[in-house]
């Protein structure tokens, strides 16, 4: 993989399409696990030592007969970005964030990228108080009168 | 018994039982000289004779013609006095002398008081006067001891480098030679060998004469003039005008020399008694110390080891006694060497250096302390080190080197507290392949070790050769090198982890700026990494550890660790996990 990091400044992986599988025409494919051993190739090499890691990797995990999908967080400051073009990204191999626009993950461009995260239990956070989640079980509570 | 007979009109008494009341009867009979004086009424007999008197003959010489002339005061008053035979004037009784009186000549010229081919002349607690030059011939004696001697122009064996003959014999002993015109004791000699004249002066007392010694044109006298109170003379000697003959005054009652008359070959030399004497804290005499004496004109007097009693035995010594010097002359140019430096190395004691000025006769008793900074009391076991792996044995070497290799003036190659050796300002080097254990060539030290264990400061430069290390710190002009050393090993089988790479910078609180680069490198193949550092300690510092690799490796999660780089260095050890 030809993938570039613009180290300390805007902190930008930069994929190559060349670097990625082409499925068929103007569709490609993204190996986000052969993704982020380049990730990490990088980052202990000469120049990319000094520099925080890119990425936080969670491996696949085997539950109960079921192996679950690695995870792969792209971490503050940096982004991914496609070479631009029009054509579709399929991300493979492990679920992560590379295509969050919202999160600042991706650098949006006039790539599609599609991503195949699987979520079969997810864990909410809520940013309500304590005074609010009081009120609220006010609400609903189904009091015996 | 004494014969008295009229010789060409001198009075010749010989025999060894010549009286002055029978000089005194004959020459009145004899009808030789006239007004003679007699005056035995007194404590001492009195005796004037206004005649030429001839003590002995060739035939009739030494104790064969004795004039036994004690308790009696004698003036003799003629152009001649002539001495073959004995003249004597008191004795000496149970070391005293005793029964001495005043033996006073008055002669027209110089010589005219001679003593002839075995003539002896000797007073005893007696007052001598005499108002010219005495001649002494060969084989002859003068002998003063406990006298009061003027002597107008000195008793002497010859004149104007003409010799009166050999083996003289002069003795001053306890005698104050004063207030003569011209030279207070001559010291002249004009044959060699044995033939030479002999001086015993001992505890001389030359004042307010004119000239206190004088040195003839011999070859071989070199006086050694001891004790001589001659300061109030107006000239200390009359130098021997450039006949190589050297005069040594040891502890003379002066130190700047006056001298009339020389030559730049004239040799003096003012010189006072010392001995040395060192022993330890205890009073035990100290052997083998090595004692370098260095006087005022940077001239080595003693290079040498004290022997079993504590004393070195090549001090600069004139007839028999030990000195240094306070000066010598060339003539009349003075070589100041008051100002002497005594150094004294030893293995076991601290370096002792000394400077004192030589201006009396000095006991110089020295103890020495035990040096606490030697941890090996053996010199011979440390000079067979094969190698120097700490601060205690880097200097209890070189202790043992600056002894073996000491001369004034050198101070100790370092010194040593606790762990940690202070070079001053050599350059080290610690080298795994040097070629001896400890070496100095001038500047810098070099010590075989290949892991120092100790720390080292210096102002010079430190350095390792072939591989060699130090767990210490390392401070030297470039500023202070702590030693930090990592080891990397897998999280999941403690194997060592080759070629990770490692970036060390700083975080805040130290000199360092934060995120300051202060190593960026990779471990050997055992996950070891090792690097002398050139920084201020303490400094905080992140430790960063990489290792993956895109071509069939094992990869790695990142690690991020801080610590401190303290004045010990940092050694720590680091596991990664695997990130697979």
């Amino acid at each position: 993989m030809t993938i570039s990091i613009d180290w300390g400044n805007t902190n930008i992986i930069e994929i190559q399409r060349s670097d990625m599988l082409e499925i068929e025409s103007n569709l490609y494919e993204l190996n986000v696990d052969d993704f982020r051993k380049s990730l990490r190739s990088l980052e202990q090499s000469e120049e990319g030592i000094s520099f925080p890691k890119t990425h936080i990797h969670n491996t696949e995990a085997s539950v109960a007969g079921v192996t679950y999908a690695r995870l792969v967080q792209i971490i503050n400051p940096y982004s991914v970005r496609f070479e631009d073009g029009q054509y579709s990204v399929r991300l493979s191999g492990a679920n992560n964030n590379i295509f969050d626009v919202t999160g600042g993950t991706l650098v949006r461009n006039q790539v599609q990228v599609i991503s195949n995260n699987s979520a079969g239990l997810i864990s909410l956070s809520s940013t309500l108080s304590e005074e609010d989640l009081s009120k609220i079980a006010q609400k609903v509570w189904n009091e015996v009168l | 018994m004494a014969t008295y007979a009229n010789s060409g009109g001198a009075l010749l008494c010989l025999g060894d039982d010549i009286s002055s009341a029978d000089i005194f009867s004959n020459l009145n009979s004899l009808g030789i000289g006239s007004n003679h004086y007699q005056d035995t009424t007194g404590t001492k007999d009195v005796y004037v004779f206004n005649a030429h008197i001839i003590i002995g003959s060739v035939a009739s010489s030494g104790s064969a013609s004795a004039w036994d002339c004690s308790d009696q005061i004698i003036k003799i008053n003629d152009n001649d006095f002539q001495i073959y035979g004995t003249v004597q004037q008191g004795n000496i009784n149970d070391g005293t002398s005793e029964s001495g009186g005043a033996f006073v000549v008055s002669s027209a010229g110089s010589n005219d008081f001679r003593l002839y081919e075995n003539g002896i002349f000797r007073c005893y607690g007696s007052m001598v006067y005499a108002n010219q030059r005495i001649r002494v011939d060969t084989d002859s004696e003068f002998t003063l001891v406990d006298c009061d001697a003027e002597l107008e122009d000195g008793v002497s064996p010859g004149e104007s480098n003409t010799a009166y003959g050999d083996r003289q014999a002069f003795n001053f002993t306890r005698t104050r030679v004063h207030n003569t015109g011209a030279v207070g004791i001559k010291l002249y000699t004009f044959s060699t060998g044995s033939n030479a004249a002999t001086f015993v002066l001992d505890g001389v007392k030359v004042e307010d004469c004119t000239f206190g010694f004088q040195t003839g044109s011999g070859t071989n006298l070199a006086p050694v003039i001891k004790d001589a109170k001659i300061d109030s003379c107006t000239n200390h000697i009359v130098p021997n005008l450039g006949s190589g003959s050297d005069v040594t005054f040891i502890n003379p009652d002066f130190t700047e020399l006056r001298a009339a008359l020389s030559a730049s070959s004239d040799v003096t030399r003012i010189c006072f008694r010392y001995s040395l004497n060192i022993t330890d804290s205890s009073l035990s005499p100290v052997e083998n110390a090595k004692v370098i004496i260095v006087d005022g004109n940077s001239e080595e007097q003693v290079n040498d080891l004290t022997n079993s009693l504590g004393q070195i035995s090549t001090l600069p010594t004139f007839d028999s006694e030990t000195v240094l010097f306070n000066s010598t002359y060339s003539g009349t140019s003075r070589t100041d060497r008051a100002t002497s430096t005594r150094s004294i190395a030893t293995y076991l004691y601290n370096f002792r250096q000394d400077t004192f000025d030589v201006v009396s006769d000095f006991e110089d008793n020295v103890a020495l302390i035990l040096d606490s900074l030697i941890s090996n009391s053996s010199k011979s076991s440390v000079d067979s080190y094969s190698s120097i792996d700490n601060s205690f044995e880097f200097y209890d070497r070189a202790k043992s080197y600056f002894l073996d290799n000491y001369s004034i003036g050198d101070e100790l190659l370092v010194s040593r507290e606790g762990n940690t050796i202070n070079a001053g300002s050599y350059n080290v080097v610690i080298d795994s392949l040097a070629s001896s254990v400890f070496s100095f060539d001038g500047s810098t030290i070099t010590i075989l070790s290949s892991e120092f264990g100790g720390s080292i400061t210096t102002s010079g430069s430190i350095t390792f050769l072939n591989g060699a290390s130090s767990t210490g710190t390392i401070s030297d002009f470039s500023g202070v090198s702590v030693n930090f050393s990592i080891n990397i090993t897998d999280s999941s089988d403690n194997s060592n982890v080759s070629d990770a790479n490692l970036y060390v910078f700083a975080n805040s609180g130290g000199n360092l700026p934060q995120g300051s680069e202060i190593i960026n490198a990779t471990t050997d193949s055992s996950g070891n990494y090792s690097e002398r550092l050139n920084l201020t300690p303490d400094q905080p510092c992140f430790i960063r550890v990489r290792s993956s690799s895109s071509s069939g490796g094992i990869f790695y999660k990142s690690s991020l660790s801080q610590s401190t780089i303290t004045s010990q260095g940092l050694t720590l050890q680091v596991s990664l996990d695997r990130d697979e």
